[in-house]
């Protein structure tokens, strides 16, 4: 994959947030609509067409502990606000760009991930995201390749399975949508060397159900 | 390919003719207790025993080399000091011996100047590909059909279908013991030791061709091959139950294993996965690793997860309810049809619920009626049975010479022979309806509590009958989930239809 060879030929021990997910995307991981502005008129220019109201993001593959750099900003409603987001954010330290994102509602927060086994090799990991994800561990883990009822047991597994289903309010999770995606993860595994691990924390359920990734953060290198 | 695998293993577990190579007859070391074991476990084939300068051992005519030994030798127990391994390899390879268990400990496990001792006996090894070679550091192999008790420690459990693997010599031994004390019987044993050769992923693809083999035990530290493992096991769980006890789980254990048997622990939760996405199902202590492929043996496979309870005593009742709640298991109402019936037999103090309670009620073969009337709801999916066996109890009190009708031995003739009796067909009933209904009953008692099975009449008749009679309703539930979660797997790839 051509994200992966650039990456490596930099030297790279990261992905940046947008090369992530576009590695995602290019196997049908659902991604938040997003593209990466390398000025404030673009930026602007990007959120207009995605429509506000949209999050700002520092982008970077050395770019880390993005909360407590303070490079993100949120429910930028118009076109200053994105300005002067945009300006705050470029200030803090050098970056490739700033990522303009659609806003994406829900709070239902899972965490998808990519692990590389010792033993079994590459593993996919499912379960409850958002910050207690540490804390509560609340995962499970299927051996690459993953088949669709391999996904599908997963969902019933973790604890905070009733999240998935109709919950206060909020529809359903596809779970079509969501089985595809943990397949892809182990693919994405069992196709790349040069990937060691995925994080991706938040997937967010939409109300309507449907599943996106919000962050996510390719770790490569290989052996 | 199945036919492959079944010769290959053929002269390790069905052997003509076996040698000990380092027989002994100073009682402290191991050539000793090996050759005495499998005399005494009456091996009706060929024995040499291999030993430099004893003309004889044990009445058997000993050889100086396994080259001299007259004939083919379809098996050798290499008990050699482990300096001495390389060269009796050699030996072995020349006389085209067919299968090695290398008893010999002080390889890899110890350190990694022996790591490379083992490396060389490994290239040897190699140059005659396809031989099963056990060990190194290992107790020794059973193969009850062959009457072949080639073991450090000697045990003579029951011959039965269970077949096991052990990375450890104390956990085989502990389901052995296990076996004998229950009346549940195995048909062969290897303790794989450090797996240099032949693994335990090897070791469950044969049990799996292997038509003697009904269920597989596999205890194991960490896996030398796992990808390897999962393929295995893929393929062989939809035909035989796998129940596996993972050592080293914890970051505790873990530690306590990289000395043992010299291989890698890895993470619990991905373990867990796993067995789970291959269909093995996993124990977490001794107990549940024995109950469970008990179970397996004698068992249908349940449609679902909905349990009725069936006890005597009221205090079981309520922990099994509580135990199959916090295993999955849904303890459903009975329905009005299943009250009527029972109601019209039981005593009118019985629970009126769902654990049925019989609050002590005495009658013909009350337990199976009831099982048999809770069998026909199509709402029930299986049955947890509480109390059996109590026939043995009282012959157990009345051996104590201060009881009550000591001085009356024909009296308690009568008490014990009724009890039995009673005993006897609730016991039959349960045979009898498990298959009739296809449903699962499993049975716990208080009657097994603190003694098993053996002394017990009715218990030991169920054990034979590949009904092991748990021994508590925590196991029994936690059995049952077991049962649940693996027919649940064979419906979900297609291995057996799905609904009824």
């Amino acid at each position: 994959m051509e994200i992966l060879e650039q990456a490596l030929k930099k030297g790279q021990k990261h992905l940046s947030e947008y090369d992530s997910k576009r590695l995602l995307a290019a196997y049908g991981i659902p991604v938040t609509v997003e593209k990466l502005a390398a000025n404030v008129d673009e930026a602007v220019k990007f959120s207009r067409e995605i429509g506000y109201p949209v999050v700002l993001k520092g982008c970077s593959d050395k770019l880390t502990h993005k909360t407590e750099k303070g490079v993100i900003r949120v429910g930028l409603k118009n076109d200053d606000e994105v300005r002067e987001a945009y300006n705050a954010i470029f200030a803090v330290e050098p970056m490739d760009g700033v990522l303009v994102q659609e806003m994406v509602k829900g709070a239902r927060e899972l965490v998808v991930g990519l692990v590389r086994d010792a033993q079994f090799g590459p593993c996919v990991m499912f379960g409850l995201g958002g910050i207690y994800t540490e804390v509560l561990k609340d995962v499970t883990f299927r051996v690459a390749p993953l088949e669709e009822r391999d996904a599908y047991e997963m969902m019933s597994e973790i604890k905070a399975s009733k999240l998935l289903d109709e919950f206060r309010g909020m529809k359903a999770v596809d779970r079509g949508v969501l089985a595809k995606a943990l397949v892809a993860m182990g693919k994405i595994g069992l196709d790349n060397d040069a990937v060691n691990e995925i994080d991706v924390n938040p997937l967010i359920i939409r109300a309507d159900g449907k599943p996106v990734a919000v962050d996510a953060l390719v770790v490569v290198g290989g052996k | 390919m199945e036919k492959k695998i079944i010769e290959k293993y053929r002269p390790l577990f069905y052997p003509q003719s076996v040698a000990v190579v380092g027989a002994s007859m100073v009682p402290t070391k191991w050539g000793f207790g090996i050759t005495h074991n499998i005399i005494q476990g009456k091996y009706p084939g060929a024995l040499y025993p291999i030993n430099l300068r004893a003309p004889e051992i044990m009445g058997r005519k000993a050889y100086r080399s396994i080259i001299e030994a007259p004939g083919s030798i379809d098996l050798a127990m290499i008990v050699v000091p482990p300096n001495q391994v390389l060269g009796a390899i050699k030996d072995c390879q020349t006389k085209k011996v067919g299968a090695v268990v290398i008893i010999t400990a002080g390889f890899s496990e110890v350190g990694e100047k022996e790591a490379q001792l083992q490396r060389d006996v490994v290239e040897q090894i190699r140059k005659t590909p396809g031989m099963p070679v056990i060990g190194p550091n290992c107790q020794g192999i059973m193969s009850t059909e062959s009457k072949l008790y080639a073991q450090i420690i000697f045990a003579q459990p029951p011959t039965g279908d269970i077949s096991i693997v052990s990375q450890s010599g104390n956990v085989g031994a502990s389901v052995i013991n296990w076996g004998g004390a229950n009346n549940i019987g195995f048909d062969k044993f290897v303790s794989s030791g450090n797996e240099a050769i032949t693994t335990t992923e090897d070791l469950i693809e044969y049990y799996g061709a292997d038509p003697a083999t009904r269920v597989i035990l596999s205890y194991v530290e960490g896996l030398k091959d796992a990808r390897r493992f999962l393929d295995v096991a893929r393929n062989v769980s939809p035909r035989k139950p796998i129940v596996m006890l993972k050592g080293g789980l914890t970051p505790a254990g873990a530690g306590a294993v990289s000395s043992h048997t010299a291989s890698m622990a890895g993470q619990a939760k991905i373990f867990e996965g796993a067995c789970r996405q291959v269909g093995v199902s996993l124990a977490y202590d001794l107990d549940e690793f024995f109950s469970t492929a008990a179970a397996f043996l004698g068992q249908p496979m349940p449609a679902g997860n909905r349990v009725a309870v069936i006890t005597i005593g009221g205090g079981w009742g309520v922990l099994a309810a509580d135990a199959a709640s916090r295993e999955g298991l849904e303890i459903v109402p009975l329905r009005q049809k299943t009250l009527e019936s029972l109601n019209s037999f039981l005593e009118s103090r019985w629970s009126h619920n769902n654990p049925v309670d019989f609050a002590a009620s005495e009658g013909q073969n009350l337990i199976g009626r009831a099982i048999e009337v809770l069998c026909q709801d199509s709402d029930i999916d299986g049955i947890i049975q509480l109390g059996i066996g109590y026939g043995g109890r009282i012959r157990e009190m009345r051996k104590n010479p201060s009881f009550l009708l000591a001085d009356n031995p024909a009296l308690m003739d009568l008490i014990i022979e009724r009890v039995e009796k009673n005993d006897r067909q609730v016991a039959d009933s349960i045979l009898e309806l498990k298959n009739k209904y296809s449903k699962p009953i499993v049975s716990a008692s208080d009657a097994v509590v603190g003694s098993g099975v053996k002394g017990n009449v009715t218990l030991e008749h169920l054990s034979r009958n590949n009904h092991f009679v748990q021994q508590t309703p925590f196991r029994a539930a936690r059995v049952y989930a077991h049962l649940f979660r693996y027919a649940s797997y064979l419906r979900g790839i297609g291995a057996i239809p799905s609904g009824r």
